[in-house]
């Protein structure tokens, strides 16, 4: 298969013998279109090795971005490890103290005061009379 | 103290309630000699007298009598200036 130069050329070479031998034209002026228009064609042939061109062009270009996802991918990599082990390392630390507060050692506080249990006429803190249950104090005076 | 025999029964009907008594103002001798008259030295109720009014003050009781119920957890369920509501109280007793 011929390619499309050495077909203008070709077809300009015919095209010149018949004007030289046919018309008045001067020969040059027909060798002159001709090839430019040889020439306007192979831009066309041309044309189709851009598309060729740009994937090999955008390589480069997919293998850099390739790359800026890396350095970039990077970074938060290394957040998420740390940020994971933040987040399991809070519920361990959470956990224990869930059954530390066990409702059963709640107990009703009362002010650190000293006074008088009048069935021993002794001094005694306030705190000591609080007993397991429920607790009524009742707030009395002698007068 | 007129209440003081229902607070008496109180306890006496309850005997996993923890009943405190606790007296202020007046004097030591007049606090043995009133809880010795009205019969309530030997009741159930735990009587001791805070001579220096602070007990009162910190728990906010600014007048008497005065009563506070505190749940089995230490919360405190219901307090109200005036005679102990025997009724309520034992109410709250038995819905726990």
């Amino acid at each position: 298969m011929r390619s499309p130069t050495r077909r203008a050329a070709a077809a300009a070479f015919a095209l010149s013998l018949a004007a030289t031998s046919c018309t008045a034209t001067s020969p040059d002026t027909v060798v002159a279109s001709i090839v430019g228009q040889a020439m306007e064609e192979t831009p066309e042939t041309v044309v189709e090795s851009p598309p060729t061109t740009v994937p090999i062009q955008a390589a480069p270009d997919s293998e850099s971005a390739r790359e800026t996802a890396k350095i970039a991918g990077a970074e938060p990599v290394a957040v998420e490890p740390a940020g994971s082990e933040q987040a399991e390392a809070e519920p361990v630390e959470t956990q224990p103290e869930s059954p530390a507060a066990s409702p059963a050692e709640v107990t009703i506080r009362l002010p650190d005061v000293s006074v008088v249990d009048l069935s021993t006429g002794e001094a005694v803190d306030l705190g000591e009379f609080v007993r397991p249950g429920p607790t009524l104090v009742w707030f009395w005076a002698p007068h | 103290m007129a209440e003081g025999p229902a607070v008496a029964q109180l306890a006496q009907d309850n005997p996993d309630l923890n009943v405190l008594g606790l007296g202020a103002q007046d004097s030591l001798e007049f606090a043995n000699d009133f809880v010795a008259r009205v019969g309530l030295a030997d009741s159930a109720i735990t009587f001791v007298w805070d001579r220096s009014f602070d007990s009162w003050r910190e728990l906010g009781v600014r007048s008497q009598p005065y009563w506070i119920l505190y749940d089995a957890l230490g919360n405190e369920v219901t307090s109200s200036p005036g005679a102990v509501d025997a009724a309520a109280v034992q109410a709250v007793l038995d819905a726990a």
